[in-house]
């Protein structure tokens, strides 16, 4: 049951995964308290269009990827400052830059399985680099959700206080956005554009379900999401099945039943 | 050079976009009175306190506070500020992290046990202590205003701006906020309210502000106001009951 670990695909697969897990986690921890969850992945098809020029003007995709998917958090950050829900700006740009992405891949022509690989992902492909690029990524996720936490949490509860407070909470925000687009980008390569926004969202909606306070979610998340990572790539492996999905299902799996106990216990 | 004054207002013009909301306000607070605010609804009274606290920033004339420009004061203290009742739908956090709030700016990177010392004795203060570890959202209204309370009050502020706090409050509750309000005003503390409750003006307030777009009077005493001042003030037959009795 556990061989897939035997080999250095599978620790890979289940490092990567576990690091992606930990810095969505908490960043999607932010992203359901502010009932934000299509920013996710609105952030996730934008970044398509991203791949879609890197592809057509023969750049590297990882570095346009994320300028593309941090320039347009920033943009849908500041549209929200404006009184434009973060919601309502990704909905207008959702489609149009998936659009766009598919109209570019296909004027580049690129093999179609290369493009298969963005939108599904393929975590088992995952290499030591990608690894040392997750690793110094979710460090940094880490470390700011340490230190601005409280910013993040407070100005969610009441963001007029803060400003009473003369708390600086806009670069905060916006460092937040460009870091959320950034881990996005590079989990892209995991789980594919389709599926990154259930890592971000599920683990942090079912720890919402058992605990009782944003302390209790931020340290729910990341269990819950890297556990998933590991019965996910057992469920793939042994019933052979594509590893991105089956740790999805975990993560549905686990909402459902955090739901369910929730439900019962009244 | 000691200041008169704790918040001085002068030639207070906000607008939001086209719309003036507030023009040419000047008044000035003298130190640990009671004032409140009254006026119409859409007639600035909520812009006024949330200029004066610095939730609006965008705003031309001069506020001073304890004889400091707005911001420069701002910058090293806070106006203690109770906003009005919010519904805060199902947000995960405890009544003790709410009243830590109030002091964010003194922490570095995570509270201290002195943080929750004080975060206590202010919830001690309105009565919520034993609240500390309730999650905000599963208190009724009164016992939410006290937490809001609490908050503004744990940095101990010179100066306490609340704005429609008994708005969506039964009897009971605001009973008993006005027994808080109460011991406040002893305590010394200079407090400025926005209310619609007229009976409150009468029985609690040293001098009113009555604000509709402008200042419309700045009274020492409700018994000063003309017997139509609040009928012509809100629109309809309102009347000022002093002490119990009305006017």
């Amino acid at each position: 049951m556990w061989d897939i670990f035997t080999y250095e695909f599978g620790l890979l697969a289940l490092l990567g995964g576990i690091l992606s897990a930990i810095m969505t986690s908490l960043l999607g921890t932010v992203v359901v308290l502010r009932r934000m969850s299509f920013f996710g992945s609105g952030i996730a098809h934008l970044s398509f269009a991203g791949v879609g020029l890197a592809l057509l003007l023969k750049l590297p995709v990882n570095l346009i990827t994320v300028t593309v998917a941090a320039v347009s958090a920033v943009v849908l950050g500041y549209l929200s400052r404006k009184g434009v829900h973060e919601d309502i700006g990704v909905g207008v740009l959702f489609s149009t830059s998936m659009a766009l992405g598919i109209v570019m891949i296909s004027a580049s022509g690129v093999d179609s399985s290369r493009v298969m690989a963005y939108l599904f992902g393929d975590i088992l492909a995952i290499t030591w680099s990608d690894i040392w690029l997750l690793t110094i990524l979710c460090a940094a996720v880490v470390i700011f959700m340490i230190v601005f936490k409280d910013h993040l949490i407070y100005m969610t509860f009441d963001e007029d206080f803060m400003k009473v407070l003369r708390a600086k909470t806009t670069p905060v925000y916006y460092t937040y956005l460009v870091l959320l687009a950034v881990s996005i980008v590079f989990s892209i390569n995991l789980l594919g554009i389709i599926l990154i926004s259930a890592m971000i969202v599920l683990p942090a909606a079912s720890s919402s379900l058992v605990s009782r306070t944003y302390q209790g979610m931020l340290k729910l998340s990341p269990v819950i999401s890297s556990l998933s990572v590991l019965v996910g790539l057992i469920v793939a492996w042994n019933f052979d099945v594509p590893a991105g999905a089956s740790i999805v299902l975990v993560q549905g799996v686990v909402f459902f039943f955090t739901f369910l106990i929730k439900i019962l216990g009244g | 050079m000691k200041c008169e004054y704790c918040l001085e207002v002068k030639d207070l013009t906000v607008r939001y976009g086209e719309i003036t909301a507030l023009k040419n306000v000047n008044f000035s607070l003298e130190k640990g009175k009671f004032y409140t605010i009254v006026g119409p609804n859409g007639g600035g009274k909520s812009t006024l306190v949330k200029t004066i606290v610095g939730i609006i920033d965008d705003y031309d004339g001069q506020i001073r506070i304890f004889g400091r420009e707005r911001d420069e004061y701002l910058q090293e203290k806070m106006v203690g500020y109770v906003p009005q009742i919010a519904s805060f739908t199902k947000f995960p956090i405890k009544v003790i992290d709410v009243v830590l709030m109030g002091l964010f700016r003194e922490r570095r990177f995570r509270y201290s046990r002195e943080h929750y010392k004080r975060a206590i004795k202010a919830l001690e203060r309105v009565g919520m202590a034993d609240f500390s570890g309730r999650l905000i959202h599963e208190l009724s209204g009164g016992q939410r205003q006290r937490i809001l309370i609490a908050r503004a009050l744990v940095s101990d502020p010179e100066l306490l701006i609340m704005d429609e706090p008994t708005v969506g409050l039964d009897s009971a509750s605001q009973a008993q906020f006005y027994e808080l309000v109460k011991g406040l005003k002893e305590s010394g503390m200079t407090v400025l309210m926005v209310t619609h409750d007229v009976g409150f003006v009468s029985e609690y307030s040293d001098a009113i502000l009555c604000i509709n777009k402008t200042l419309v009077v700045h009274a020492s005493d409700v018994s000063e106001l003309p017997q139509s001042f609040f009928a012509k003030l809100y629109g309809y037959g309102v009347k000022a009951a002093v002490h119990g009795h009305e006017r």
